[in-house]
């Protein structure tokens, strides 16, 4: 029997940690890749994932690989960065405090003092990986704690609905911060490999040591996106987050009556469909065109939800 | 200073102490008499702030915490926690808890009293106009049966105790008295960062308070009613007192819902909005005034209450904690008439004494509280919170001339009362231990009969020599333990 709005509140809060913690592995697969090449540019893809090119104007500061991981990181103006993710993970935290463990809130709490006092901060391009390490583990001692405290019981259903969505929706990002430039229509290469990059990403997905045993002979660049979108094994793949996602939905509806309605179950279905039929081409424009599709059915999935559990006509 | 004892510093003056009693046993060691203190003293002053400081972190990193909002965004702040616990004593405490429940039953009586026949302003003991005039007064409630005549199911008595040690009583509050939340914190923290000031130290416990109030809020939802669909009705996260908020609802396993969770529907039924529909409720204990719960009754502008929740409540299909209505009780100008109240409804003494009160809009009164305005304390009737109180004693020369001006303007707007010297408690300071003055709010609840929480709420008064002891006035809390 919970209120609407708690669900909601849940769902965002798993989301918004998902969130935080993706954009420290964005920003440190960006930093370990501009290292490599010693470039400054390499920064702007992460511009383009979020296509944050306007905002990013507004923030008034010259683009530097520094400027944009702090852009990233403390600022708490930008919608998209982890300071502002923590921050409202826990806005959403407080009105559930009465539904969730006093260890997670504290934990959070905790957590984003330490995002807010990163703010005021002023570091050094040398610091990015490890104040993105920082945030990763504290995302880590989060879900830890989410999963071993807090009660099974629709609160819980909805966090990690919320998280699970965020998780697929930001592998796709992670994925075209090397597709993105594929975008044009008269533009049909395929990607040169790139073995490093490759390397990196799945590092950075938590993913390098499975593929290696999964793909022991000669990989390939496109079984390395295979890998981290249709792989129902790899914890941070695209597959398994929405498969999260939909054991979570009908654990809804089976142990609370709190039945889909035909919007979500046809926007789950063409989630589904989606990934069950990957592009002709796990690469370039295909993948790059690919990846927006599913950004676009993740989004009307949660529109669903949004209209059938949070802000319910009654 | 002398590092030896911790008490070397401190003085409690004419004070009554709450650990070492009355002031007459000069040149004896403190610390040789009472078992606590003996305990206390072997503490390191560094070792207490030590303590303290992570104790504070912790309440911090807690969330025990009231919020201010402000353009710099959300900041979070705790109540400054005292870890130099407040004693009370089996004997005081029996007779506390007589005194307490007698004067909320009696509270409860006038009340249901003024809400139907209104026999005590018939009788003439409070002047009707007191009552029928007053801002809490809500004439929607009369003739409107509650269950047990209960109306203020959950009651603060503010005390405070004189240089001789006896308890008065400074203050009913019957609307949402707050602090008991830090009653059952700070007895936790205390356990977790003192456990050996507390080994086998007899004390009775506080945690049960969450089940007392759920069963009591059972007890008085509507009669026919066998298991109650009870919620927690908040203004919101930005309320100071969020945290007890989501406190009790945590401890009663209850919703904490705000007014937009809610609806009324036609036959007045309250629902709430849940992701399987609408759920039935079947009692409320608000913490939102009487003014913003019914934009259909009340304040046409509240958006935090609920439109048709008095209809529900007349119908029957409600019970609302307070009882609307209920502040009419707890204001300053009726409380002069309390020991009066008690005798009326229940043919006793009081068993609490009243502080003397001078209402000013007697002519008598008013004269002399002129005459004497330097030596009391003037207090504005339907205020809360510490505010526009003058202490003639601590007062500069214009504040006294304009508070005269104003009691000539609006005397009926003013109560005074002789200067209590409020009893000290030895309180960790930056200058080591030393005399701070404190008070102490029980906590009430009430079904069909009265309960009182051991011991309750000690307020302690920070900074040197002040008596007001608020939190938004600077006022922190101790812990407060009944002896066995």
């Amino acid at each position: 029997m919970m209120l609407s709005r708690f669900a909601e509140n849940s769902f965002w809060m798993g989301r918004y940690i998902e969130r935080a913690d993706n954009i420290a592995r964005l920003l440190s697969v960006t930093e370990a890749f501009a290292a490599d090449q010693e470039s400054e540019a390499a920064w702007t893809p992460v511009l383009n994932v979020f296509s944050d090119h306007e905002s990013y104007k507004s923030y008034n500061k010259p683009l530097t690989a520094l400027n944009v991981a702090k852009f990233y990181l403390g600022e708490i103006q930008n919608f998209n960065s982890a300071a502002y993710s923590v921050h409202m993970a826990k806005e959403n935290a407080r009105t559930l405090r009465h539904l969730i463990s006093t260890e997670c809130w504290r934990q959070l709490s905790m957590f984003q003092a330490r995002m807010h006092a990163l703010s005021k901060r002023n570091f050094a391009l040398s610091k990015v990986s490890e104040i993105c390490d920082d945030i990763q583990h504290s995302c880590f001692t989060h879900r830890g704690i989410v999963e071993t405290t807090w009660y099974r019981d629709e609160v819980w259903r909805f966090n990690r609905i919320g998280a699970a969505l965020e998780r697929a929706d930001q592998m796709t990002r992670l994925l075209d911060m090397k597709y993105f430039e594929y975008d044009r229509d008269d533009d049909d290469q395929v990607a040169p490999p790139d073995v490093a990059w490759w390397n990196t990403l799945l590092r950075t997905a938590s993913g390098y040591h499975a593929f290696q045993r999964r793909y022991s002979f000669d990989p390939q660049p496109a079984d390395a996106a295979g890998f981290l979108l249709f792989d129902a094994r790899l914890p941070l793949s695209v597959r398994a987050a929405v498969n999260s996602a939909f054991h979570h939905l009908s654990k809804l509806e089976q142990d609370y009556g709190a039945q889909a309605d035909a919007n979500i179950k046809s926007a789950a279905e063409a989630l589904d469909n989606r990934l069950n039929t990957p592009p002709d081409r796990v690469n370039g424009r295909p993948l790059h065109r690919y990846l927006d599709q599913i950004q676009i059915e993740l989004i009307t999935l949660a529109n669903a939800l949004n209209e059938r559990y949070f802000s319910p006509e009654q | 200073m002398d590092t030896q004892n911790l008490f070397s510093g401190y003085d409690a003056g004419e004070n009554y102490c709450e650990i070492f009693g009355t002031s007459n046993s000069a040149g004896i060691s403190p610390a040789g008499e009472d078992p606590l203190a003996i305990r206390l003293a072997k503490y390191k002053l560094k070792t207490l702030n030590q303590r303290n400081k992570n104790a504070e972190r912790e309440l911090h990193n807690l969330g025990i915490t009231f919020t201010v909002y402000s353009d710099a965004g959300a900041i979070d702040r705790i109540l400054p926690f005292d870890p130099l616990p407040r004693k009370i004593s089996s004997e005081d405490w029996g007779r506390l808890d007589d005194g307490c429940r007698q004067r909320v039953k009696a509270l409860n009586a006038f009340l249901t009293d003024i809400y139907s026949e209104q026999r005590i302003l018939k009788d003439g003991i409070v002047p009707s106009d007191l009552v029928l005039g007053n801002d809490n007064f809500r004439k929607e409630m009369i003739g409107v049966d509650l269950p047990h005549n209960t109306y203020t199911h959950i009651s603060g008595v503010d005390l405070v105790r004189d240089e001789s040690g006896e308890f008065l009583v400074l203050e009913d509050n019957c609307r949402a008295p707050s602090g008991v939340s830090y009653v059952i914190e700070n007895r936790h923290l205390m356990m977790r960062s003192f456990p050996d000031l507390m080994e086998g130290v007899q004390t009775l416990p506080v945690s049960d308070y969450g089940n007392r109030l759920r069963s009591m809020l059972t007890e008085t939802s509507p009669a026919h009613i066998e298991n109650p669909n009870i919620v927690l009705l908040t203004p919101g996260v930005f309320n100071s007192a969020y945290f007890e908020h989501v406190f009790l609802a945590r401890e009663m396993g209850v919703p904490l819902v705000e007014g937009r969770d809610l609806i009324v529907d036609d036959e007045d039924q309250v629902f709430m909005k849940t992701i399987s529909g609408l759920k039935r409720v079947d009692m409320i204990y608000r913490r939102i005034d009487d003014s913003f719960l019914d934009p259909e009754v009340f304040r046409e502008d509240s958006m935090l209450g609920v439109p048709g929740i008095m209809r529900a409540l007349k119908a029957g299909k409600v019970g609302i904690a307070n009882a609307v209505g209920a502040g009419v009780a707890d204001d300053k100008a009726i409380y002069a008439y309390m020991p009066r109240i008690i005798k009326y409804y229940l043919d006793e003494e009081a068993i609490l004494k009243n502080v003397k009160t001078f209402i000013c809009r007697e002519e008598d009164d008013l004269a002399y509280v002129l005459e004497h305005l330097e030596e009391l304390v003037v207090k504005p009737v339907g205020e809360s919170g510490g505010y526009g109180i003058v202490v003639g004693p601590k007062a500069t020369k214009s504040e006294l001339t304009e508070i005269a001006s104003e009691l000539k303007k609006k005397p009926e707007k003013y109560i005074a009362q002789p200067m209590i010297n409020l009893s000290v408690c030895p309180t960790l300071t930056e200058k080591g231990v030393r005399a701070r003055h404190v008070d102490l709010r029980p906590f009430v609840l009430t079904g069909k009969e009265p309960w009182v929480l051991p011991g309750g709420l000690t307020r302690v008064a920070m900074r040197e020599g002040s008596i007001i002891v608020n939190s938004s006035q600077g006022g922190g809390s101790k812990d407060t333990w009944v002896m066995r």
